[in-house]
């Protein structure tokens, strides 16, 4: 009995260990006390054996419980001795951020890459000739005016739209095509709504004379305007580009009145996204295209992006403005 | 474009078509409405006939007026210089509210009682038409007094401000406005109303003859006003203030309001334009001169759909005005203009877009204006010249049409959707085939793709119904993609290091190049129309702008500014790379817990490993000539094998002031050098490295990449990785530093014994003992 209350007054492991080595060791307790037994008569061996293994065993139990005992003590007093207010580790803060016109363009580019379309780039400082001529759009047509172009002394210009990148590419590919190009372009316009930089994302598809239609073009836009703003109603409007016929701009349902009519949307309900249309004969004609049909679009990534996220003032996007990028961490 | 429902009406009935129909139809046809606005007075604001006007006893402004408003008289103190007795004019009775919020009270002034205001068109929220009160006129309507303004369409009427596409010209007037929606209603317009020409005038063959080239290309048509005097009345007052277009001459504001009715495009000329003795006939010249029409009198008048010599513009004071209605072909002017490179004048912007052909109709409405402005009279008759317009025939195709839509569409249903829109048809043998002659307002028809863009547009775009296309599989992963997605790679690297992605203007400040350190631009290559002075650049580096940014967030109270950018890039000889680049001011990280709220302060290489988790790691290497915008000894060229892949290092002190910043760190990669290549394995050895560390004495000059490139040159067995893991002084080691090294050693085929390491490690000091005179510590 007293080698248990031994056990049980043990404080620490080692103390126990301690204790274990005492009782059950080689040199120990139990050991001195089975090496007596070769003294003994034959005929008290048995029940001095017995009754000696049950001591032996009921030590080994409560060495055992007493260990499993302070073995849990100890993790509850580490778990104790470590606890700490955890809210002092809050991680906001610690990560950076894509710019909302990179974010944005990525989301686009991957629903188009869904859909097989490939990606195509082309230079910034374009030509006349890809940036208008092609597009139909000879110096002399009064739709010209629209584009307010930057040049260069030598007569090259800083592209006004991605769609040089269609004419580029259609003069080295041959149909059918399927592609899209995102990039800056630049008009030479700055105030509240406008900026001398701004990026869009062109879409080109080309086959075989009459394969392509206009139905096409509304599938693919409207399941492309689902695919990122969400179950809107979307509205084709006819409008009208130099490089497509029959054209049209796309509107979707105001995002921020539901269509009731808001400062945002003019009153009008809807908010204007895109313009897209069916490549003119002319485009085709000026990059050698025989018998095909296709259709074009534009998006205008800055839009999208400043609906989506809701963004106010469209020129903070350019000044590196941490104020507006700390919200897209 | 601006329209206004009262205004449309004069072409066509819109009755039980609502303000809401028109607006959404506007829409469907391709007239986009920028603004809709419906002029609604308060039921108590009616017409009033003034009876009497008195002084004020007490007032030397202020007038007393009795004014008629139906079944009673009511006595007003009015203050507008211009009320007189029996004018017709706009009152506002008690309790009617106005558009500005006011709402009128019984009311004294100076001991005078005033049950009402007579209001000026502002006062209603029209726009104004002179000084003072509105005074009503029969252009508006019969005016009864007491009848609620809201009755009268001209004045309580809808507005609506269209946004024509560039092509269409033709909807360019009031009048074409209506035509075309005459196409997309199915509602017939008025027909020309017979000629009621003054047959009793004189004729214009007394004082004007015409004689025209054969060869000219432009419809003129002339006619003579006997100018005796204007007054311009209220309805044509109210829509020119709508317009927002207030000439000062009268005869301008006539003009203008005619062509903006009709679409006919109007010059007017003093008659001495023509006849220097005013009791001799004049002559008017319409000569063919390359390529373009020249009206020619006395002297060259100029080039019609070009621009006019302005000596002979007509006056209010001309007492005979020549009013010239001319049409030329938009493109053929548009062309022949950029071709001698002119600059026509607001009319040439006008004729390049298209105008109305049928001079008659405007000519008529003239007429009609002159009859309601005051005592002037045209003279009988006109001279006119039209050419033999060509027609331009469109080969059609139906099948063609449909295929181009993508969906079936009846050809009856086509031609007569063309029909409408003033189009003829000549339908040849074969049964989906016809020729098309379209009218000569609409220009802008030249191909089967425009004819396809009509019926869209009438048959209503809505009808097309959504329709995948089945494709050809085809890659679409291909280089383009992969250069995209590694990109965007780099960037969400760079933001999981903490960096924010900025983007900037490929433009920036020229005076900030040399500060920098970059050549300007070659002046052939420049911009030559920059946007504004501080964009007068193609930037040569990203880093520019990002540390402008970095200093107005500095500025704006950020204490760590780490931006980064992807972008494109422009040298002096305007040679393109793309780069990515990074600037970083403040802390090597946001003050936390962790650091106590005292961060490091950055060093180059905190900040070099941390560009290192975006691009990949490199070697740094001292800079012979460091740029300009680098500190020297503080920044380094970063290389990966031969290959020099990006700068990076601390941001000039000289510059750090001038963007008021203590400190700043700047990285520039070329995008093209980080590439992903293709890795290339080799078996891997299960044989455990081993790691030596040898502390050597060395001059302080001495560079780490100098003796990293002498080992390696060894090519000693079994060292795979030289790395400097420290480098202390203390003042005892005087001008040498102990640097010490790692060597890590790879056993290939069987491990390496005692001596062998020995060996490698002996071989090491010796380059470092023969070449650099470095001696074990």
């Amino acid at each position: 009995m007293n080698d248990l209350l031994k056990v049980e007054s043990a404080t620490t492991l080692s103390e126990l260990e301690a204790i274990r080595i005492e009782l059950l060791g080689k040199k120990g307790h139990f050991a001195t006390q089975f090496a007596r037994m070769k003294d003994l008569d034959k005929a008290d061996r048995p029940a001095f054996a017995a009754e000696l293994n049950e001591a032996k065993a009921a030590a080994e139990r409560a060495i055992a419980a007493k260990k499993e005992a302070l073995q849990k003590a100890q993790i509850a007093a580490r778990i104790e001795a470590e606890q700490m207010d955890v809210s002092l580790l809050s991680t906001v803060g610690t990560s950076g951020a894509i710019h909302p016109v990179n974010r944005a363009m990525e989301e686009i580019v991957e629903y188009f890459l869904g859909m097989n379309y490939e990606l195509k780039t082309g230079p910034l400082i374009e030509d006349e000739f890809h940036n208008f001529e092609a597009l139909n759009l000879p110096a002399h047509h009064p739709a010209r005016e629209m584009q307010d172009t930057f040049y260069m002394n030598d007569h090259k210009l800083l592209r006004t739209h991605t769609s040089p990148v269609q004419i580029r590419t259609m003069m080295t590919q041959k149909p059918p095509l399927r592609m899209i190009a995102p990039g800056a372009v630049f008009r030479r316009d700055y105030d509240l709504t406008h900026t001398p930089m701004f990026h869009q994302i062109e879409g080109l598809v080309v086959d075989a004379a009459d394969r392509v239609s206009f139905a096409n073009l509304k599938h693919i836009l409207s399941d492309f305007l689902k695919a990122f703003f969400g179950d809107f109603p979307v509205r084709f409007r006819p409008s009208f580009f130099p490089f497509t016929e029959p054209s049209a701009e796309v509107d979707i349902g105001c995002i921020f009145c539901e269509g009731k009519g808001c400062r945002v949307c003019k009153q009008t309900g809807w908010l204007e996204v895109l313009g897209c249309g069916m490549v003119d004969p002319n485009v085709f004609k000026a990059v050698g295209y025989e018998n095909v049909s296709g259709y074009a679009f534009g998006l205008g990534i800055e839009r999208l992006a400043t609906l989506k996220y809701r963004i106010g003032d469209l020129r903070a996007m350019y000044e590196g403005d941490l104020d507006l990028l700390e919200q897209f961490a | 474009m601006r329209v206004t429902r009262s205004w449309l009406n004069e072409f066509l009935s819109l009755e039980g078509i609502s303000d809401e129909h028109l607006y959404e139809k506007l829409i469907s046809i391709g007239h986009e409405v920028a603004q809709m606005e419906h002029y609604h007075f308060d039921p108590l604001v009616v017409v009033g006939r003034v009876v009497s006007v008195d002084p004020h006893p007490d007032a030397d402004k202020l007038r007393v007026c009795q004014v008629n408003v139906g079944e009673k008289l009511i006595g007003i103190v009015c203050g507008a210089p211009n009320v007189a007795a029996g004018q017709h004019v706009p009152v506002a009775q008690v309790g009617a509210k106005l558009p500005g919020g006011l709402v009128i009270k019984e009311a004294e002034l100076r001991g005078v009682p005033s049950s009402g205001m007579i209001c000026s068109a502002g006062e209603l929220g029209l726009p104004e038409v002179g000084e003072g009160i509105m005074v009503l006129d029969s252009t508006v309507g019969d005016l009864t007094p007491g009848w609620q303004l809201n009755n009268y369409p001209i004045l309580a009427d809808t507005f609506y401000e269209l946004e024509l596409t560039a092509n269409r010209g033709d909807c360019l007037s009031v009048y074409g406005v209506a035509r075309d929606l005459s196409a997309a209603l199915e509602l017939p317009l008025y027909p020309a109303r017979p000629d009621l020409y003054d047959q009793s005038a004189k004729g214009i063959g007394r004082v004007l003859q015409l004689i025209s080239a054969p060869e000219a290309t432009a419809s003129i048509s002339i006619k003579a006003i006997e100018n005796n005097g204007f007054e311009l009345p209220l309805v044509m007052r109210l829509r020119l203030g709508w317009l927002e277009c207030a000439p000062q001459e009268a005869i301008d504001a006539l003009c203008e309001y005619a062509t903006h009715t009709t679409g006919v495009l109007f010059r007017a000329y003093d008659m001495r334009a023509f006849s220097t003795d005013p009791q001799a006939r004049g002559v008017v010249r319409l000569l063919k001169e390359d390529t373009f029409n020249q009206l020619q009198g006395c002297e060259p008048l100029g080039r019609i759909g070009l621009d006019m010599n302005s000596a002979y513009r007509a006056t209010d004071e001309s007492a005979l005005i020549v009013l010239q209605a001319f049409f030329v072909d938009p493109d053929e002017i548009a062309k022949a203009a950029w071709e001698a490179d002119l600059t026509g004048d607001a009319l040439h912007n006008r004729a390049c877009k298209g105008s109305e052909p049928h001079l008659d109709l405007g000519m008529r409405f003239f007429y009609d204006l002159l009859a309601i402005c005051g005592k002037s009279r045209f003279y009988a008759e006109a001279l006119t010249y039209e050419p033999d317009w060509p027609e331009r025939s469109i080969a059609i195709n139906t099948d063609r049409i449909c295929a181009l839509i993508g969906q079936e569409i009846e050809k009856n249903q086509i031609v007569t959707i063309l029909k409408r829109l003033g189009a003829k048809a000549y339908v040849s043998g074969d049964q989906n085939s016809f020729a098309l002659v379209p009218p000569l307002w609409r220009h802008d028809l030249k191909s089967s793709a425009d004819v396809t863009e009509e019926v869209v547009r009438i048959l209503g775009i809505d009808q097309i119904k959504p329709k995948p296309l089945a494709l050809p599989e085809v890659r679409g992963a291909t280089i383009g993609w992969q250069r995209f997605r590694h990109e965007r790679n780099l960037a969400y690297r760079a933001v999981s290091q903490g960096y924010f992605e900025s983007l900037h203007f490929l433009f920036c400040d020229g005076r900030a190049l040399e500060q920098f350190g970059f050549r300007a631009m070659e002046p052939e290559y420049a911009l030559a129309n920059p946007i504004t002075a501080e964009l007068d650049a193609l930037r040569p580096t990203l880093l520019i702008n990002l540390v402008a940014a970095a200093a107005r967030n500095r500025a704006h109270g950020h204490e760590r500014v780490p931006l980064f950018e992807i972008g494109d890039t422009y040298d002096w000889q305007r040679r393109h790379t793309r780069e990515i680049a990074f600037v970083l001011t403040g802390a090597s990280e946001p003050a936390h817990l962790g650091n106590h709220g005292k961060p490091e302060p950055l060093t180059l290489g905190l900040f070099a490993r941390q560009v290192a988790s975006v691009v990949g790691g490199f070697r740094l290497e001292a800079l012979s000539q460091p740029p300009a915008y680098l500190q020297p000894g503080q920044c380094a060229q970063a290389m990966q094998g031969q290959e020099r892949i990006g700068v990076l290092g601390k941001l000039h002190p000289a510059l750090a002031q001038h963007y008021d910043l203590e400190s700043g760190w700047v990285a520039a990669f070329d995008l093209a050098a980080l590439e992903p290549r293709v890795p290339q394995a080799h078996a891997a050895t299960r044989l455990q490295p081993i790691r030596r560390d040898i502390s050597v004495l060395l001059d302080a000059g001495c560079r780490f990449s100098v003796i990293s490139q002498a080992i390696s040159q060894e090519r000693i067995e079994h060292l795979k990785e030289v790395r400097a893991i420290d480098r202390y002084h203390d003042e005892s080691l005087g001008d040498r530093v102990s640097l010490t090294l790692r060597l890590v050693l790879q056993p290939q085929k069987q491990s390496l014994t005692d001596e062998a390491i020995a060996a490698v490690v002996e071989r090491v000091y010796g380059v470092l003992k023969n070449r650099f005179g470095g001696e074990l510590r």
